[in-house]
């Protein structure tokens, strides 16, 4: 590429050279013709005309070859300003290339931002399409969820064989954000029970766990939340003790029937299933340092079958860091049913839950004023063989304190996710009941077959 | 001879994998806002954010409201989160989120397909965080911060 500057220099370049040579051609020609007289009078006419014929052809030579350079130079110069030109179209043009790739490339981008958007408005659309919205009358946000829950029972008892589709329950939750602190969160279960049809005061030979059809408020609490260190739930709340009973729903529970001393739904075996009143809890994540996550719950509150007495308890739990394993110290104590019938609750657990294993362990023990002192404990391994697939089994020993002689539980389960959302589960039961003043050593078995649909 | 030759085309299969497991690494990045305030402190990210996204925590050191989002379930930056971040499988974490929404009412991150979208959210809220690829991440506004990386 020439620049402008660089043509002209070279233009004024040829025209000073040409000129001397030019007035060299000229003046040399006009001294030649002045001395042609002279030397016609002194020299040979002939000899004269042919020396100037011959000086004549050099000159006229050297006007050619002057010429011939003139018109070089001139074919270079119009040469150099056709290039110039050509050198400016091509900048405009790689310019204007350029700024079309750059809208091109906006444009790319805009539909793409656009498609986006427009795939957002459809998925919307097909949601909401032209149904009403429900509204929440004061919250932030409101969560509605639930589950359906229903099993059948073949009961093998000692005088007969029975069967029941014995559970049919609904269960409604909702949680509704007042404000960054306060929320409310409720679950309210319909239980519609078909009792096995069974004959047995003691429900000794009847496995159907004494269940009954209710309509009952599960879970009802106001909850304001100061900090991952403390939340306050006011209301009525499941009992913070151990590890099944704090997960209490069966969507989650690999076994529906929960452990002998959480038996019957609602009531206090070992300790009261739910409380009305005050909890406190928090989790503190690697506090001083530390690898791994301490939290605690505490309470205050009154069982609902003995509303005039305050019954109080705590659970401290720590999990080690990656390790799987949660440790956990329970405390807890009150009265049970009018003067005379204080107790204290002691108790552990341990969760190892990692990998293909889920072990859950718990035991509680009880210092009774009235009746004999209580002792509970259960353990139950379970392998996640296939990705949706856990078996398990559960250990389960019961001494309720009535005299009624120790009861033990032998539950070998398959329980099976099809679907997130879906939980389906095989369970056989076998039960073994102590002999007792007035009552005979005696065994039970059940197979049930539970289906769990949450929403 | 031949022992030469194995020799060799042992070496030469090492390579061709590590240079498979070198070209693999670090296709991942957790994406928070750029005032996150782990981006200049020494705990442990990974753990915390683990906490946060399961929401056993919800607030970031420093007391930032956290806001966890996930990405569609079938994407490979969520299914690689999920197994070497959260160290989980789909269906234990779907249990984990039936388990809060059962006891709690908690529910699980909203998810969050678009990238456009995903770093309009994280520029907007100062404990927004999200996994994305890395390519996506190449992508991220001045107001977007990349945490840790990770592969899968």
């Amino acid at each position: 590429m020439i620049s402008n500057r660089e043509g002209e220099s070279k233009m004024k370049w040829g025209r000073q050279k040409i000129r001397p040579v030019y007035f060299l051609g000229v003046s040399a020609f006009a001294l030649c013709l002045s001395a042609l007289p002279a030397q016609a009078q002194e020299t040979d006419d002939a000899e004269r005309l042919t020396r100037l014929e011959q000086r004549l052809d050099r000159v006229l030579g050297l006007v050619e070859s002057l010429n011939a350079e003139i018109a070089a130079l001139k074919a270079q110069k119009s040469k150099a300003a056709a290039g110039e030109q050509r050198a400016s179209g091509a900048i405009a043009e790689t310019a204007l290339s350029e700024r079309l790739e750059a809208v091109e490339k906006t444009v790319d981008a805009t539909r793409g931002r656009l498609d986006e958007v427009e795939e957002i408005a459809l998925d919307v659309e097909e949601r909401v399409g032209s149904r009403a919205l429900v509204r929440a009358f004061d919250a932030k946000s409101l969560d509605l969820g639930g589950f359906l829950h229903t099993a059948a029972t073949l009961a093998d008892g000692r005088d007969n064989t029975e069967f029941a589709i014995n559970r049919l329950t609904f269960e409604l939750l909702a949680k509704a954000q007042l404000s960054e602190r306060w929320s409310l969160f409720v679950a309210q279960a319909f239980i519609r029970e078909s009792g096995i049809n069974y004959t047995d005061p003691e429900k000794r030979f009847n496995p159907d766990f004494a269940l009954q059809s209710k309509a009952p408020l599960v879970i009802a609490t106001a909850t304001y939340k100061a900090s991952d260190a403390l939340t306050l739930d006011f209301g009525r709340f499941i009992t913070p003790h151990g590890i099944i009973n704090v997960e209490h729903f069966p969507a989650i529970l690999l076994d529906p029937e929960q452990p002998q001393f959480l038996r019957p739904f609602g009531g206090q075996t070992i300790f009261a299933n739910f409380m009305n009143g005050l909890r406190i809890t928090g989790k503190v994540f690697s506090p001083g340092g530390l690898d791994g996550s301490l939290g605690y719950a505490a309470y205050v509150g009154s069982f609902a079958g003995n509303a005039d007495s305050l019954n109080y308890g705590g659970r401290a739990f720590w999990s080690f860091g990656n390790s799987g394993i949660t440790l956990g110290a329970n405390i807890g104590g009150g009265r049970r049913a009018g003067h005379g019938t204080d107790y204290v609750l002691f108790g552990g657990d341990l969760l190892y839950d990692k990998g293909p294993i889920v072990w859950k362990n718990e035991i509680f023990a009880t210092d009774e004023d009235q009746g004999g002192n209580r002792l509970a404990f259960y353990t139950q391994p379970g392998w996640r063989f296939a990705d949706r697939w856990i078996a398990f089994y559960r250990f389960d020993f019961l001494d309720d304190g009535t005299g009624t002689g120790d009861k033990r539980e032998h539950a070998i389960g398959l329980s099976f996710k099809p679907d997130p959302q879906v939980h389906l589960r095989a369970i056989t039961r076998f039960n073994h009941f102590e002999a007792a003043p007035g009552l005979p050593r005696a065994n039970a078995r059940n197979y049930q077959l539970s289906a769990t649909i949450s929403f | 001879m031949h022992r030469f030759i194995l020799s060799r085309l042992g070496l030469l299969i090492a390579l061709v994998l590590g240079a498979g497991s070198a070209a693999r690494a670090a296709d991942y990045a957790l994406l928070v806002n750029a005032d996150n305030p782990l981006l200049d402190s020494k705990v442990d990210a990974r753990e915390t954010v683990k906490q946060l996204f399961l929401k056993e925590l919800s607030s970031w050191p420093g007391d930032e409201a956290a806001l966890p989002l996930a990405r569609t379930k079938a994407s490979p930056a969520q299914t690689a989160f999920i197994a070497k971040v959260l160290g989980m499988t789909p269906a234990t974490l779907d249990t984990h989120w039936l388990r809060l929404k059962q006891t709690r009412g908690e529910t699980p991150p909203r998810e969050v397909g678009s990238t456009l979208i995903l770093f309009r959210q994280i520029s907007r809220n100062p404990g927004a965080f999200a996994p994305a690829t890395a390519d996506e991440a190449l992508d991220a506004p001045a107001e977007v911060a990349v945490l840790f990386r990770f592969s899968d």
